[in-house]
């Protein structure tokens, strides 16, 4: 690049071109049909030509405005903000992604590392974490903000129904991924108990014997995960977090019931209700009326 | 060091015997899976004497040639998670048919399947209306004035609380793997419960899902549950008569419908997160449940491996009620095997029936068991209340 701006490809030149066209454009309609007023002869409203008319002449003004370059350099100066945003947003998105990856090899090379035996303090949660981060920091955001319009409200529960989604499937890994722990530990306690006992010149000659072994042992690692803090918090978001995506579910699901001519589940509601309360009072008069 | 003998020409030669062994069964596996089976569950013929919304109640025809010693009806109350087909899953292992055979007139509720509109029934219109309604039509068809309960697992709390609410109505309790005090760190199950989002699950569910249950009924032991019992079948998969039962099995246990949604909240918070009802504490229709109350003779009957409901929650009623004549039995089972295994079947039903018998035309309690009354909780747990366990 020489850095000089060939004229007929700078934008600034291009713009100012069809900004000029566009002032003449917009000052014909206005110009070329005058009105012509009859003596005695009162003139019919033409409210839409004129609001037609109005709208050309906004636009003509604002196309001469636009004309002015000192404008012009100012509204270029405001676009050229934009691929700063665009490359902020995607250096910020590309660290984030990075990091995930980062830990991802990290995680490679630990394979089968961290599994001690009867312990559920360091299981490996680096992985999910960053993920979590990265959806929190630079995504969730997004799906949060204040939407516009008619249609805010439905935009903002199926945004909500997206974000509720992906909480959800990122603690059903989590949770998951808390569940593969004990056959991780079992294995290797396994490997240690075959050493043990191969030592021994014990070694069962049945293979059911060595099912035995592994399923007992794996009974086990699970009754000690089942009772840590990391299981029974896991467990915990990720019942809630599918409640939230099923509440937020079916609020979409509602909306879309609406249009149709069936009562919705809130209605439903309502009736179930009152059924139940009317069958209450019933059975009171009743008794009442059976002891009277 | 010398290198371990591993004896692996042994365990080669095993496994090639295993592996003809294996041919061999599911060449015979698939003749039976796809011969005729019978896997039906509750044959033994029963009427439906009355039906309220989706409650119905169950009176089983008398064993032809069965003595009639015990002239007042027992009404069997079961749980609302599972079906009550438990009690009849096998004609040779059916509680239902032990005690027809021994002339006991059975009673018995089928909560149904409930649905949206079921979601606002708490505990009690369970108690206070169903089970009190169904309870005034056994003493208007019998003609008698109070019936014998038997509840079992929630039944057995439903029980509790009608007989504390009813004492007028009930001659003899009978209650089985029933939890009742939920203060207790036995058992994941209470572990769980008590971090539990009741109003949340309730919110959004309406009715409990039974499925979501059975769900974390089965994550209480993965190994045993999702993995082991189905290696189990597929190693006796030719036998013809161990696949029946298998079958029979898996159709009750997930065969279960979903649980009202406003009992399920009442049963989280006052029972396992707030423990109410031991305490006499629990405010049912605006009354409240005073174990003080129950008089009449009280059989509690747990199981010592029970994983859903562990002897701690179970074996404190018995020192919490007004009863003097009372007996724990601890059996050397499981929450399910109390009622279907073939050693408990020898045990539990007619255990159940004796102490009927023994019962029967007795107007006032005996002091077979005479624990100190009226004691706090705590102090009252090591009192000498009769603790047999049949089976050791």
């Amino acid at each position: 690049m020489d850095g000089k701006e060939h004229p007929g490809t700078d934008p600034q030149a291009m713009l100012a071109d069809w900004l000029k066209t566009a002032n003449k454009f917009w000052a014909r309609p206005e110009q070329g049909q005058p009105r012509e007023e009859q003596p005695g002869k009162k003139e019919p409203p033409r409210s839409l030509q004129d609001s037609f008319l109005s709208i050309m002449k906004t636009l003509g003004t604002l196309s001469t405005a636009m004309g002015d370059p000192q404008v012009m350099n100012a509204a270029f100066r405001g676009a050229s903000i934009l691929p700063d945003i665009t490359s902020s947003l995607m250096k910020s998105g590309m660290q984030a992604l990075l990091t995930l990856q980062n830990q991802l090899s990290e995680k490679a090379g630990k394979l089968g590392a961290g599994a001690e035996p009867r312990t559920f303090d360091t299981i490996d949660r680096d992985t999910l974490q960053a993920w979590s981060t990265m959806y929190e920091e630079e995504i969730q955001r997004y799906l949060n903000i204040p939407q516009l319009g008619l249609n805010r409200f439905y935009q903002e529960r199926i945004n909500r129904a997206i974000d509720r989604y992906t909480v959800f499937v990122t603690s059903l890994t989590e949770f998951l991924q808390i569940l593969q722990v004990p056959f991780e530990k079992t294995t290797r306690a396994m490997n240690e108990k075959i050493e043990e006992i191969a030592s021994a010149d014990a070694l069962p000659e049945d293979s059911r014997e060595y099912y035995r072994m592994w399923v007992k042992t794996l009974e086990g690692h699970f009754m000690t995960l089942f009772k840590s803090p990391q299981y029974t918090g896991a467990l915990g978001n990720t019942l809630a977090s599918y409640e939230d995506y099923l509440l937020s579910r079916n609020s979409i699901i509602q909306d879309l019931l609406q249009s149709f001519p069936i009562p919705t589940n809130r209605e439903m509601n309502e009736l179930y209700k009152e059924i139940y309360l009317l069958k209450k009072k019933v059975r009171k008069l009743e008794k009442a009326g059976g002891k009277g | 060091m010398d290198k371990p003998k591993i004896p692996v020409d042994l365990i080669i030669k095993h496994l090639a015997e295993e592996a003809g062994q294996v041919h061999e069964r599911a060449q015979k596996a698939s003749d039976i899976l796809l011969g005729s089976l019978e896997t039906e569950i509750a044959t033994t013929p029963y009427e439906v004497v009355h039906e309220e919304d989706r409650v119905r109640l169950k009176h089983y025809h008398p064993s032809p040639g069965a003595k009639s010693e015990i002239k007042t009806p027992l009404l069997v109350v079961y749980a609302l998670i599972n079906r009550e087909t438990m009690l009849d899953l096998q004609p040779e292992r059916s509680v239902v048919k032990s005690f027809l055979q021994n002339g006991i007139n059975l009673y018995m509720i089928d909560w149904g399947y409930p649905t949206a509109k079921d979601k606002f029934l708490t505990i009690d219109d369970h108690v206070n209306v169903y089970m009190d309604n169904i309870v005034d039509v056994i003493r208007e068809r019998e003609g008698v004035e109070k019936v014998n309960v038997m509840g079992i697992c929630m039944g057995g709390t439903f029980c509790v609380i009608y007989s504390a609410l009813h004492p007028e109505k009930v001659k003899n309790l009978i209650t089985t793997v029933c939890p009742t005090n939920f203060d207790t760190q036995q058992g994941l199950l209470h572990i769980w419960m008590k971090g539990l989002n009741a109003d949340k699950m309730v919110d959004t569910y309406g009715n409990m899902p039974g499925d979501i249950m059975n769900f974390g009924f089965l994550l209480l032991n993965p190994a045993r549950l999702m993995i082991d019992k189905y290696i189990g079948f597929f190693e006796n998969m030719d036998d013809k008569s161990f696949v029946e039962n298998f079958i029979r099995m898996e159709k009750w246990i997930f065969d279960s419908p979903d649980v009202p949604g406003e009992t399920f909240r009442q049963f989280i918070k006052d029972l396992y997160q707030n423990n109410l009802l031991i305490q006499s504490k629990l405010m049912v229709g605006g009354r409240r449940v005073d174990l003080g109350k129950i008089t009449m003779p009280l059989l509690n009957i747990y199981a010592q491996f029970d994983h859903l409901v562990p002897p701690g929650a179970a074996e404190n009623l018995s020192r919490a009620v007004g009863s003097t004549d009372t007996e724990d039995l601890c059996l050397d089972t499981g929450h399910i095997g109390i009622y279907v295994s073939s050693k408990t079947q020898k045990e539990f039903a007619p255990k159940i029936v004796q102490w009927l018998k023994d019962r029967e035309g007795r107007r006032k309690p005996d002091h077979q068991v005479v624990p100190p009354r009226k004691k706090p909780a705590r102090a009252r747990a090591n009192s000498t209340v009769k603790k047999k366990p049949l089976s050791t």
